[in-house]
């Protein structure tokens, strides 16, 4: 166990002091700006609002959930991948491998300091996104507060079991790919597949080719794609019903996220155990 | 030996490099899937249909619009990140040290490598427009105009050649700028979101100077208002060239931008090593 958080600090650390967070992080101010100024436009339209019972507060919340829904993918693929390549390529995994430690403890820790990684930066665009929210709606957020807060938790923890699907993914990759820039592109073509198999123009034109109730079939497609899941989630969450009977609805679709983001970890176990470092 | 010689033994290295990689077999496969999924949904419309009433153009063409953004996409990731490889990995494994030390200018290696992934974007588009005109002919008409067509999808394949060539450029760029080859490879990623998923600079109204906006505003160059004009629905295809022209001497000058920019960084690079 000690192992476990040392390895997991040390990673945390590094994370923290990696140059390409600055880049994260600018990226994501920079698109929670864009998406505050386009939510002004749907606030102050009746036909938009109605989409979210005419309150602010499910709406900020549907706005930061797709903040973190798009970009997060690009930035699950970037810190699971680096994670890995990082210490395979400047030998720091040599020296690791010969301490006694698992091989498993090595993935474990890595694993959970990306997750508190992770959520640490979510927490700091949620904190600046709310407060931009006050700057602009004033008194008039503040009277949909409750919901806003209500839906905080789904708005976070989803994105962040998305976001960790790729992570593990590009864990993966990386342990398997031995050339960097094709690793990373290898990475990303997941990011590339999972919003295709989504699209109408995809699942759409596949389920008119089967006979029989072709609506069952786009589902069964959008279902087993984790943007194509999220997406389902949000339209749970936010749009149609935000009761709890509602958020019961997608406890399926977060247990096939889970399922998604554990099935690499569990082949990145088994390679990294039979892989040959040099 | 001569400047152009040296510039073909870069560039047709650089492409056969990147041209018989084993992972194209995935964007083969991918590029397959798509334009198969794209052409059987023609199979049910009637062959008779001819002009599209809700744009105005040729049925016929309109099946490249419909996989324009994904196959675009899945382009400029793959010639980008050969962009990226053919610095950041050369240098990582002192590839590019050997180069250097050979009798030819530095920039040279530059405008070799942007040739060779060039050829490489052409050699993919040209194919992938030739096969959804195989497939699509196959299963539904030729289309009502094969001069007007000929033209609109070599415009098209110039365009996507050229948004490949300058992403490329820029990869090339990133991996120059940053000697850490993740850091390079974050910067083009969070790039890629940027331009071609956030719609970032897009949603910031700024003219379009990014590949992605570039090539939008030559394949549509009038998208705004009652009257929309495009590479698909113009009248001809000289009322759509009158309006994209600017575009795409837009889009040719930032792409030379982009490799004098290249080729001066690299010059005035004294340690080519890679973290």
């Amino acid at each position: 166990m000690s192992n476990l958080i040392k390895i997991a600090s040390k990673e945390f650390t590094d994370l923290l002091g990696n140059g390409m967070i600055h880049i994260v992080l600018a990226t994501f101010l920079i698109y929670i700006f864009i998406s505050l100024h386009q939510l002004i436009g749907v606030v102050n339209d009746s036909m938009s609002m109605a989409l979210f019972i005419n309150d602010t507060g499910i709406a900020a919340s549907h706005t930061l959930f797709y903040v973190f829904m798009t970009y997060g993918a690009f930035v699950g693929v970037m810190i699971g991948y680096q994670a890995i390549a990082k210490d395979l390529y400047n030998d720091a995994m040599n020296t690791l491998i010969t301490k006694p430690v698992y091989r498993d403890t090595i993935i474990n820790g890595k694993l959970i300091s990306i997750a508190v990684f992770l959520l640490l930066l979510m927490a700091i665009v949620t904190v600046f996104y709310t407060s931009a929210m006050f700057i602009i709606f004033g008194d008039h957020f503040a009277s949909y507060l409750s919901s806003y807060i209500g839906l905080l938790p789904i708005t976070i923890i989803v994105p962040l079991l998305y976001i960790m699907v790729f992570a593990s993914l590009s864990m993966l990759i990386s342990l398997v790919i031995n050339s960097r820039p094709l690793g990373l592109t290898s990475s990303l073509l997941f990011v590339y597949i999972s919003t295709l198999t989504a699209s109408t123009n995809f699942a759409g034109v596949i389920s008119q080719m089967f006979p029989g109730n072709q609506n069952y079939i786009y589902n069964l497609i959008v279902g087993w794609s984790p943007f194509g899941i999220l997406l389902e989630i949000m339209d749970h969450t936010f749009m149609n019903d935000t009761s709890i009977i509602g958020i019961m609805d997608i406890q399926g679709d977060i247990f096939k996220l889970v399922l998604f983001a554990a099935v690499p970890i569990l082949l990145a176990y088994t390679v990294f155990l039979r892989k040959d470092l040099s | 030996m001569s400047g152009i010689r040296i510039l073909y033994l870069v560039a047709k290295n650089e492409l056969r490099r990147s041209l018989f990689h084993p992972i194209n077999l995935v964007l083969v496969g991918i590029i397959i899937v798509l334009i198969y999924v794209n052409t059987a949904s023609y199979a049910s419309v009637p062959k008779s249909t001819t002009i599209d009433p809700g744009s105005g153009g040729d049925v016929f063409i309109l099946a490249y619009k419909n996989i324009l953004w994904v196959l675009s996409y899945l382009m400029v990731i793959f010639v980008g990140f050969y962009g990226l490889m053919s610095v950041s990995e050369e240098r990582f494994k002192h590839v590019i040290d050997v180069l250097i030390v050979k009798p030819l200018y530095r920039r040279d290696v530059i405008i070799g490598k942007f040739i060779g992934l060039s050829c490489l974007a052409f050699i993919i588009s040209s194919l992938v427009l030739l096969l959804t005109f195989v497939l699509l002919t196959s299963v539904f008409r030729p289309p009502l105009s094969m001069g007007d067509f000929l033209l609109r999808i070599l415009s098209l394949d110039f365009g996507l050649t050229m948004i490949c060539s300058l992403t490329a450029g820029l990869a090339m760029l990133a991996s120059l700028l940053f000697k850490n080859i993740l850091t390079s490879a974050s910067v083009f990623i969070t790039y890629l979101f940027a331009d071609w998923n956030g719609y970032i600079l897009g949603r910031l109204h700024t003219p379009p100077i990014s590949p992605y906006l570039l090539f939008g505003k030559m394949v549509f160059p009038i998208s705004t208002g009652a009257t929309w004009i495009n590479l698909f629905n113009a009248n001809s295809f000289m009322e759509w060239f009158g309006y994209a022209l600017p575009y795409i001497a837009v889009l040719l000058l930032l792409t030379l931008l982009v490799v004098l920019l290249d080729c001066f960084i690299l010059t005035k690079t004294d340690d080519t090593r890679m973290g």
